[in-house]
């Protein structure tokens, strides 16, 4: 794929001599970068490689020149799926680094970017640059996270443009580009210039993760991160890359009642109630508790405590 | 998420909403039109009518697929078409006003362009509401909000709407639909009159 005769009919004569020899310095096309960010697990993979990301964009600058729209989406998706990967990588890092936060918005990125790649790219049924692994793992990431509430703006959009072209935006004298459609080589967005605020809320679910709710910090200047990131340390510190896979299992336990003994009657009931340890479970033999077990495919590094927690 | 679908009958009907001064540069369109998008009425104070995200690309999908089959609109001139950003990571579409002949396509179009056009996700958020016109003059609302995987009770409950309403006796009185529908220059006269009440 990628040759396109009909757009190539319509190229300068002048650009026909130059848009192939371009394309060969460095790739041959950009099915060839795709297919090097393949596993990007092994350690040859180069998606971290400034050379491919420079080769691609070189790349689709010469399909841009020669009309090659076929070619210039295919060099958008070796950028997106390259994109994709580092991000992951990165998002994988700052946890490792305990900036949990960030790795948090990072995530996010990496959620997007897939998100975008999905409307042009079919992953393989072998999955060979992990998208589908990706997109699977950053949801199975986001879920260990403790946000529960986040700030949500709502507004009322006043002007809006295309990102292709700069048109605003319109119902019924629409530019004829689509947003989430490549042209160019660029994916095709609107743009926001004019809004009008309607108010903020607390929700669950937000549009933007990134608007996570902190507490504001001792001396008001500034947030402090209250979270407790327990589980997610738990998870990062048992794996050596992001692309050793892991899923968790929500169990119970039956734990006697002599080994929470420690527990004051006025301490939150481990079985998850909610209540008052002393009104609730307090008299029991024996008390079920909720049970998080993490399921690591690749063997953690030794020297850990076993891969289960309590919550 | 629970599944909520709600079905009952709306005053709200087409006619209401050809007579809310939208659109009037364009009525003889949106006043014949097969399917007809409508927008959120006083969604806030200061903002009578306001469209969800991505209106018009819905419409568009909607007209591409049912080219030479039905004629699609949204209730609005260029500049009454103001979208809005809302909290919550939701796909919302607003009411689409249908005959009973084409709502079981237009849910089946509206399953594809959830899964293959946004690329939702089973666990996604789903909103939407539609009104399937019957022969009889009855506007029927169906909403539902609940996950994308879901959605096919929606699928469901039209079909079988559309069944009980394809099988019933068509309204004995035709006088009744066409005294009930009006013209767009009629929409036109009572917008006048309202005008100078």
């Amino acid at each position: 794929m990628g040759h396109n005769m009909a757009a190539d009919d319509n190229v300068p004569q002048e650009f026909r001599h130059h848009a192939r020899p371009l394309l060969l310095n460095g790739l041959l096309a950009a099915s060839e970068a795709i297919q090097r960010l393949e596993r990007p697990e092994t350690p040859s993979a180069d998606a971290r490689s400034p050379d491919l990301l420079i080769q691609i964009a070189s790349a689709k600058a010469a399909a841009v020149s020669a009309g090659d729209q076929d070619e210039a989406k295919l060099c958008w998706q070796a950028e997106a799926i390259a994109r994709a990967q580092l991000s992951f990588e990165d998002s994988f890092e700052l946890m490792k680094n305990e900036r949990f936060y960030e790795a948090w918005c990072e995530l996010e990125q990496c959620e997007i970017i897939v998100a975008s790649i999905k409307r042009h790219y079919t992953p393989s049924p072998d999955d060979l640059q992990r998208i589908g692994y990706i997109e699977t793992m950053v949801a199975r990431w986001q879920s260990i996270y403790p946000y529960a509430i986040f700030f949500s703006p709502e507004f009322l959009k006043k002007r809006v443009e295309c990102s292709t072209c700069g048109a605003k935006v319109s119902l019924r004298n629409p530019c004829g580009h689509e947003k989430g459609e490549i042209y160019d080589g660029e994916q095709c967005y609107h743009r926001v210039v004019e809004l009008k605020l309607l108010s903020i809320s607390a929700v669950e679910n937000p549009v933007q993760k990134y608007s996570v709710a902190f507490l504001s910090s001792e001396d008001g200047s500034g947030h402090r991160d209250h979270y407790d990131y327990s589980i997610v340390k738990f998870a990062v510190d048992r794996l050596i890359s992001p692309y050793h896979g892991w899923h968790k299992e929500i169990q119970t336990r039956t734990v006697p009642i002599e080994a929470l003994a420690h527990l004051l009657p006025s301490a939150t009931c481990p079985c998850g109630s909610g209540t008052g340890f002393g009104e609730c479970c307090a008299s029991k033999q024996e008390v079920i508790t909720p049970h998080l077990q993490f399921v690591f495919y690749v063997q953690p590094p030794e020297g850990l405590p076993p891969e289960q927690l309590n919550f | 998420m629970d599944i909520q679908i709600e079905v009952n009958e709306t005053v709200q009907d087409r006619f209401f909403w050809l007579g809310q001064g939208l659109a009037h540069n364009n009525l003889a369109e949106v006043s014949s039109a097969d399917l007809l998008i409508v927008p959120l009425k006083d969604f806030r104070e200061g903002i009578p009518f306001a469209f969800h995200q991505d209106t018009a690309s819905l419409a568009r999908f909607l007209a591409k697929k049912m080219a030479g089959q039905a004629k699609v609109e949204v209730l609005a001139d260029d500049e009454e078409y103001l979208e809005l950003a809302l909290h919550g990571a939701s796909f919302r579409f607003c009411t689409i006003f249908v005959s009973v002949a084409l709502a079981p396509l237009l849910i089946n179009l509206l399953s594809s362009y959830i899964y293959d056009e946004l690329k939702a996700k089973p666990s996604d958020t789903i909103e939407m509401s539609v009104v399937i016109e019957d022969h009889q003059c009855r506007s029927m609302h169906i909403g539902f909000k609940g996950d994308a995987k879901d959605f096919n009770s929606v699928v469901d409950k039209v079909s079988e709407l559309s069944h009980e309403c394809m099988t019933a006796k068509p309204a004995a009185d035709s006088n009744t639909q066409s005294s009930a529908r009006k013209s767009p220059a009629e929409i036109e006269l009572q917008d006048t009159a309202d005008d100078g009440a």
